[in-house]
């Protein structure tokens, strides 16, 4: 990948030739967030980049060391912001492994409910805040008019727009209100009735195109080789979707296609998200159809206590594989909490597919890649 | 008295000069109201709406909040390009407007080489944006600087090309002559080259007003506002004014060019009609500039060198065999 | 797959690397000894009965009496992966690279170096990742006495890297 653009790029620096360095970010409108990429540029060319970061980190995992393990779970919030979700699921999914608890069917559809709404939240964020990298300011507009009304129905059952922290260990705090099942439903047909409007104003847009297609080409075995997951690998042609490869959750039991896509380019990346959004239509739709009375929660001592060993969760949040290892020694709290982001992840391989780039791809690659700091940075 | 006053021609000029200073200021801020509102409309939301009845004025309270900042230089910034960079963006877009027919002898000063005029004078106004790029000492301000630079010195190309094409239709350079040429709906953009012409000139000045999809010196996403980003206050103000008279005076430009000037059905004036049809196409830059996405560097040059300029220089070469050989606009 | 012939395969692709090696559902548990560990990795990835070549995660853990490397690894067609554990001397942590095999490693083992001091011999650029560079000690250490430390603001500068260039 860029290999030879990369060599002679080197090759030039060696020679002792300058390039500009140009710091973008930690303060900059398209970085996401607190990142900062050194850049080495020869006139509008990227000759090096290299990523910083770290401006973000809490030390959130060593504070996970030092309580109980449920009190853990609001502090994931803050992890992947945009889809905090899916970081609780993560989270108590680890715990529920490790201390060998079970979670009752019907609190696992509502957590498959509750995960794909917040893809779609999360995926209109990431179809606007990449419309904007490109200049197409609308986009964003259009895609949070959408956005607003997932966040209301995330807001009518957990009573928080951003930081929902409303999955528990063993299953959920309340059932869901009356007819929120309704309002979901009703909130698939104007999402299905509205992507339409985004592929005439972004997808099928010939400028657009041009700026995304054939930019930043990453190879199905580099894909590989750095780790990526998420919609980042899948455009790459690996069909890795954690729901499908290794299902949590009711996902083994809901029909739906794992969207995955060739060519492995900025515009692949966009599309795989923008198709993703009428996968969680369907499976948010079926839903509903199979969800069965019963408890939501399952009966969890006051002090959660789990045997020794390590255990690990996989979910698929909108960025990728988000796994939480959790070891144990047999004390109420963990003795180590490791949380393996995708963006952290996906990020490595930034700094070798930006070179040879213009400065204005390296946005449009960044905005492909779909970061959020506050998961990069932990 | 004040005739007496005015049959000077030192003070008839000063005193033309103010009140197109006033009427470009006003409309100006009526246009950053429209752009508001227009791109609120656009993007399903609602723009202003506090300021005044229907926002009416925001733009007014804007441009007091930005009269009132204080005055930032900074620090490792080259004081004198600093200072004087927003001037040469701005004093060039006054004085184009100089030349500009409103209606039959509603001109400031029409002289027999206009059209060449604009021209000139409108390139004076990239060096004050690759001043205060280079003059602010910030990377980004450079990139911008010189991203502005190539772009407006490729885009003027085709720009002077589609001109010169009216140029040939109305025999003469002054837009005066030009805008008379075509009274009685005898505009221009009825004829097939000139019609070609249009559609170059427009993209050209789209350009040429780095408005979306060709606003890479200002690049918001990438530049963080290009060569402006360290500006503030009224010499941010002075960039803004430029660009928003810039963008009135290309479509004004555009009208006298292609669109029949002040001509327009009886019973208006004919300023009103200038004026009219002068925002219907800033309406339609607008409508580009919050549809489309930005174009990268290299395509826009490309686009410039290998598509544009070609074009124009084929509509010359029609527009003068059709004026030599098929009799043109004229007998 | 049976779980007896997932072990099977396992052992087969580590030879006598493997210290222990159990198989549970589709995860596969390995225990290596520290001298072992990149060939182990090495074998995991290519063998074509293992062909873990997908680096999912690395990370470490600190009992206060041991410190242990842990490495996942998965085969995305063939739906397993393996959790490869490896224990190191936790007065001076060394283990060799393998960012030259999975560049998806590279900065997974900055950020072990950066809380617990583990030195990856071999890693192209084995620096501090999300604390800052002057920080001082290894905060995921049992034995690390919590105190701020290092500046915020400080990173590499852009001075610094026009000297190296």
């Amino acid at each position: 990948m860029n290999g030879d653009l990369r060599d002679l790029h080197q090759e030039i620096l060696d020679l002792g030739t300058q390039g500009m360095v140009m710091n973008m970010g930690p303060q900059h409108p398209s970085t996401h967030g607190v990142l900062r990429l050194i850049l080495t540029l020869d006139g509008e060319e990227v000759m090096a980049c290299e990523p910083v970061i770290g401006y973000l980190h809490r030390g959130l995992e060593k504070m996970a060391e030092r309580r109980p393990y449920r009190h853990f779970l609001p502090f994931t919030d803050r992890l992947d912001y945009v889809c905090s979700l899916a970081n609780n699921l993560a989270c108590a999914q680890a715990i529920e492994r490790l201390a060998g608890i079970e979670v009752p069917d019907r609190a696992q559809w509502i957590r498959v409910a509750l995960m794909e709404l917040n893809r779609i939240a999360s995926h209109l964020l990431f179809l606007g805040t990449f419309g904007t990298d490109l200049g197409a300011t609308t986009m964003l507009l259009y895609a949070f008019r959408e956005r607003e009304e997932a966040l209301a129905l995330l807001e009518a059952i957990t009573g928080a727009r951003l930081t929902y922290n409303w999955i528990r260990v063993g299953g959920l705090p309340d059932d869901m209100p009356e007819n929120w099942d309704k309002g979901v439903l009703a909130f698939c047909d104007l999402l299905e009735s509205r992507v339409g409007e985004y592929d005439r104003l972004l997808t099928d847009n010939p400028i657009f195109r041009r700026r995304t297609e054939g930019v930043g080409v990453i190879p199905a075995e580099d894909a590989i080789a750095y780790g990526l997951t998420g919609p980042t690998l899948r455009a790459s042609g690996v069909e890795y979707d954690v729901r499908r490869w290794a299902p949590y959750e009711k996902y083994a039991e809901i029909d739906f296609d794992v969207v995955v896509l060739r060519d492995g380019d900025t515009f692949a990346r966009y599309l795989a998200r923008r198709l993703e959004l009428e996968q969680s239509v369907r499976i948010l739709r079926q839903v509903f159809d199979r969800m069965p009375e019963g408890p939501i929660a399952s009966k969890v001592g006051k002090v959660l206590k789990a045997p020794p060993g390590i255990a690990f969760s996989q979910v698929e949040s909108p960025r990728g594989e988000l796994s939480f290892t959790m070891v144990s020694d047999g004390s109420p709290n963990p003795q180590r909490v490791h949380i393996r982001a995708p963006s952290f992840a996906n990020l490595t391989v930034l700094a070798d597919l930006v070179v040879g780039n213009k400065v204005a791809d390296v946005v449009a690659i960044l905005g492909s890649i779909d970061i959020v700091l506050g998961e990069v940075d932990r | 008295m004040i005739e007496q006053a005015l049959a000077n021609p030192w003070i008839r000029q000063l005193a033309n000069a103010a009140l197109l200073l006033a009427v470009i200021n006003l409309g100006v801020l009526v246009l950053i109201y429209m752009e508001r509102k227009v791109a609120g409309f656009i993007q399903s939301r609602l723009g202003p709406v506090h300021v005044g009845p229907r926002g009416w004025l925001q733009s007014v309270a804007d441009a007091l909040k930005l009269i009132l900042k204080e005055d930032i230089i900074p620090a490792p910034a080259d004081r004198f390009l600093f200072v004087l960079a927003p001037f040469f963006v701005f004093v060039p877009v006054l004085a184009v407007f100089l030349v500009l027919p409103f209606n039959a002898g509603w001109v400031a000063h029409d002289f027999s080489l206009a059209a060449l005029y604009v021209i000139a004078a409108g390139t004076v106004a990239i060096m004050g944006i690759v001043m205060a790029g280079w003059g602010t000492n910030n990377k980004y301000s450079l990139l911008g600087g010189l991203r502005s630079a190539a772009q407006l010195v490729s885009y003027e190309i085709p720009v002077v090309l589609a001109i010169l094409a009216v140029v040939f239709y109305a025999q003469s350079m002054s837009l005066v002559d030009i805008a008379e040429a075509q009274r009685g709906f005898g505009w221009f953009i009825f004829h097939p080259p000139l019609l070609v012409a249009a559609f170059v000139y427009m993209i050209g000045q789209l350009a040429e007003t780095n408005r979306t999809p060709f606003d890479l010196p200002e690049a918001e996403s990438e530049l963080v506002s290009g060569f402006h980003t360290e500006y503030s206050g009224i010499r941010f103000a002075m960039f803004f004014l430029a660009e928003f008279a810039n963008t009135f005076f290309a479509a004004a430009l555009a009208v006298v060019l292609f669109f029949g000037g002040w001509d327009g059905l009886p019973g208006l004036t004919g300023a009103l009609w200038l004026v009219a049809k002068s925002y219907v196409l800033v309406f339609v830059l607008m409508w580009i500039r919050w549809t489309l996405p930005r174009v990268r560097v290299d395509q826009l040059l490309g686009f410039a060198w290998k598509v544009l300029v070609p074009i124009g220089l084929i509509v010359v070469l029609w527009a003068a065999a059709s004026v030599v050989y098929a009799g043109g606009a004229k007998p | 797959m049976a779980q007896a012939e997932l072990k099977e395969r396992f052992e087969g692709a580590l030879g006598g690397l493997a210290e222990a090696v159990e198989a549970e559902g589709s995860l596969v548990r390995v225990r290596v000894a520290l001298p072992n560990l990149r060939a182990a990795l090495l074998a995991l990835k290519t063998s074509p009965d293992t062909a873990c070549d997908f680096p999912a995660n690395l990370t470490a853990f600190d009992t206060g009496q041991e410190m242990t490397l842990l490495y996942r690894l998965a085969s995305i067609p063939n739906r397993w992966q393996a959790l490869v554990s490896c224990p190191l001397d936790r007065e001076d942590p060394k283990a060799p690279s393998v960012a030259d095999l999975w560049p998806g490693f590279n900065w997974f083992e900055r950020e072990v170096y950066d809380m617990f001091g583990v030195a990856f011999e071999g890693h192209p650029d084995l620096r501090r990742i999300l604390l800052p560079d002057d920080w001082e000690g290894f905060p995921f250490r049992k034995d690390y006495v919590s105190k701020p430390s290092g500046s915020p603001l400080k990173g590499p500068q852009p001075t610094d890297l026009g000297e190296q260039a």
